[in-house]
């Protein structure tokens, strides 16, 4: 079909230039694809060319057979009106004559995603009618079931910005929901999560946002000295670790029941630790390979075993900082913040980010993946109140489960199919595992748990059933672990350090230009009260205004910032865009820069907050003789050259 | 008659809007009070074949029975779609000419 059809060559020719994971799953359909002629394409009375779908011995239509253009127009009209941020989520494309229309409607800031349950009505449209123009639409994403799914949940991360999410629309094609209410409802159902994600996301900065900013600038001293999970990296692919599986061990009550076959597993598998279940652990002499600790308020309870101190760690800039500074084995930062990234790339080395549901096994599970283990084993990954407990014995003192915390319960699967109780935060990182495993059809990942919530994609077996089955080859990854270079070489950890000494003045500089935006906020609103709003004066100002508001484009220290001022930012996006039509423009310009100032002296404020943070590391945390030394050995490398 | 084919042809642009906007609930209310009408109304003019035929109309039954075929399988399999082409393209324009006739015969 594809052989000399021009058509298909020119939408196809826009498709690998814009949306390249559509353009290879399609090929890949394609070139897969067995059934053929359920779709067709029709021509409407009109001679519009029109889809049907052949189901159940009739042709189901998704255009009018007669009027095609003058039906798209009617849905059109029905649609609510669209806020000029939002987003528009279409269930079908139909002959994509809907999404044109929607397209008119909309404006040049709105978002259309269009997702299609059925890959053979894209292709079939794709092969047999001009979509060029859409396709070119920069406003336009497409997915469409297994041909580009997998990708979904990253791109939905970078489109659905905070302030969108309350301006965002389904809206679902005629006849769609009765061919495939199934892949609708799971495409809503997926939207639904990670709109929820988005949420915790918010509730979290807001509720902890001092706490992790805190670390994050304190944790940069340890982060001059540590390696990283991409040095990590490098040393494991010098391994050939085909068929060695890695094994999460995370501390649900299940623990208990299988912790002491570790040890067997031990030089057979790379054995990595959620910090929580690190205690149990060392109460029986089990030292794991890595263990990983994100959270910014980690019990501190959990780290007394002085053995811990020389277990590798995986970190993140938001780990608890007194975890790090007590460390003294090797340390494996990851990327958790784009400046500190930044920063890596200005000297010259890379940090990768492990994506995480919210619990810090999700971060261990992204860590195995990132190493390139194929072979996932989970042990102790209840995500749920197993035998009415919720962790492992050792790992806290906690409240039994209770009528007290009853709303923070849901009931899910367990791995027998029956109901079991956990919390609704549990579920989030049970729900974030499944999409990774359905995202990542070449991961086999075994649930060895032996008890709690149904992970679906699984293998559920035993956890002696897997050692036997998968821990046959010896690895000795401590030995390798050890080898992992430092992100930095003496200079370039010299050069970090400056960067740091750096930042008190950096912030000085941008406080003083949010203290100009403030002037020019009220210079707006004065010129205009004067009706001076054509005036060169006004443009200068809106020029001057907008310049502000982008500094975080241009200054990547403001990620510092903008973390100290996130719950005045959320308050003040909150409703941003709902400007009233009948306000007048004197009042919503008033309106305009009451928020934009609050907005600036927010940013004022965290800078101070920054400032100050960084002169508390350099006065406490900072090791001069650490420095002292560095420029030592950076002085003898130049004397050697 | 007359009456119930006009308060039909004020109903059916209505619900075909319905249709085209994917409004299903309130389309299904307005299907269920005008399909047993809309199907009546075509029974009858049918059985009144011998009638018009000693007027010297002649009635195109088999297209009617089509369309009103073709109305039944749009409604049993909740095609939307078809459902709106049906009454706004078949069904309206056989109520208009039921319309003629009925003036003819008076």
């Amino acid at each position: 079909m594809q052989k000399n059809n021009i058509l298909f060559e020119k939408n196809i020719a826009i498709i690998k230039r814009r949306l390249i994971p559509l353009h290879d799953g399609l090929l890949k359909y394609i070139e897969t694809r067995i059934e053929e002629g359920k779709v067709i394409i029709d021509e409407s009375a009109r001679g519009e060319k029109v889809v049907g779908v052949v189901r159940d011995n009739r042709c189901w239509y998704l255009n009018s057979r007669y009027d095609a253009e003058n039906a798209v127009k009617c849905w059109a009209d029905g649609v609510e009106e669209i806020n000029f941020r939002g987003i528009v989520i279409m269930n079908g494309i139909s002959n994509m004559m809907y999404a044109r229309e929607m397209l008119k409607r909309l404006g040049k800031d709105n978002i259309l995603v269009l997702f299609e349950p059925d890959p053979a009505i894209l292709v079939k449209v794709i092969e047999e009618t001009d979509v060029s123009d859409i396709l070119e639409d920069d406003r336009v994403f497409i997915f469409a079931n297994d041909i580009n799914m997998t990708f979904f949940r990253q791109y939905f991360g970078i489109l659905f910005e905070y302030d969108r999410i309350n301006y965002s629309k389904i809206l679902t094609l005629p006849n769609y929901g009765m061919l495939f209410p199934d892949e609708i409802g799971e495409f809503e159902e997926l939207c639904e999560k990670e709109l929820i994600a988005i949420h915790t996301d918010k509730n979290t900065y807001i509720h902890l946002g001092e706490e992790i900013n805190d670390n994050h600038i304190d944790n940069i001293w340890s982060s001059i000295f540590s390696s990283s999970i991409d040095e990590l990296k490098k040393t494991i692919d010098k391994t050939d670790i085909k068929g060695v599986p890695a094994i999460i061990v995370a501390a649900g009550p299940s623990l208990d029941k299988n912790i002491e076959l570790v040890r067997e597993a031990k030089g057979k598998a790379l054995i990595v630790a959620v910090d929580s279940a690190i205690k149990a652990m060392m109460a029986r002499d089990i030292i794991p390979d890595l263990l990983v600790t994100i959270d910014s308020h980690k019990p501190m309870s959990l780290f007394e075993d002085e053995r811990i101190e020389y277990i590798p760690l995986v970190i993140c800039m938001q780990s608890r900082v007194e975890i790090l500074q007590k460390h003294k084995g090797k340390m494996f930062m990851s990327a958790n913040m784009s400046y500190i990234k930044s920063i890596y790339r200005q000297l010259g080395t890379d940090l990768s980010v492990l994506s995480t549901g919210g619990s810090v096994a999700n971060n261990a599970f992204s860590l195995v993946k990132f190493l390139g283990f194929k072979t996932i084993i989970f042990i102790g990954q209840d995500l749920a109140f197993t035998d009415n407990k919720k962790h492992v014995k050792n790992a806290y003192t906690e409240t039994a489960v209770g009528e007290d915390e009853s709303e923070e319960y849901i009931e899910i699967e367990d791995q027998n199919g029956d109901p079991i109780l956990t919390f609704r935060n549990f579920k989030l990182y049970r729900d974030w595992f499944e999409s990774e495993i359905r995202d990542n059809p070449d991961l086999h990942v075994i649930n060895a748990t032996e008890g709690g919530a149904k992970i679906h994609g699984t293998e559920i077996i035993t956890f002696r059933e897997a050692i036997d089955k998968y821990c046959n080859k010896n690895v000795d990854f401590n030995k390798l672990i050890e080898l992992a270079a430092d992100s930095f070489s003496a200079e370039q950890k010299l050069e970090y350090f400056e960067i740091l000494m750096d930042m008190p003045n950096k912030l000085n500089k941008l406080k003083k230009r949010f203290e100009k935006g403030i002037r020019d906020y009220n210079r707006f609103y004065e010129l205009l009260r004067k009706g001076k709003n054509g005036t060169s004066e006004f443009r200068h100002v809106l020029k001057s205004i907008e310049e502000v508001n982008n500094i975080d484009l241009k200054e990547q220290i403001m990620e510092f910032v903008v973390m100290y001022a996130m719950e005045d930012e959320y308050r003040l996006i909150e409703g941003i865009y709902d400007v009233e039509k009948s306000a007048d423009i004197k009042s919503e310009g008033r309106e305009i820069a009451d928020r934009g100032i609050s907005m600036l002296n927010s940013y004022i404020k965290a800078c101070a907050r920054v400032i100050e943070r960084v002169e508390y590391v350099l006065e406490n945390i900072v090791d001069e003789n650490r420095i002292e030394m560095l420029k030592a050995e950076v002085e003898s490398h130049k004397k050697e050259k | 008659m007359i009456s119930k084919i006009d308060g039909l042809l004020e109903e059916i642009p209505r619900i075909c809007e319905q249709l085209y906007q994917n409004d299903i609930i309130n389309a299904n209310q307005g299907m269920a009070k005008i399909f047993p009408e809309i199907n009546r109304l075509y029974l009858d003019v049918i059985n009144m074949r011998a009638d018009y035929e000693a007027i010297g109309i002649d009635l195109p039954v088999e297209i009617l029975i089509s369309q009103l075929k073709n109305m039944l399988e749009a409604y049993e399999a909740k095609d939307v779609i078809m459902l709106a082409d049906c009454l706004k393209y078949e069904i309206y324009e056989g109520l208009l000419y039921f319309r003629g006739i009925a003036d003819a015969k008076k």
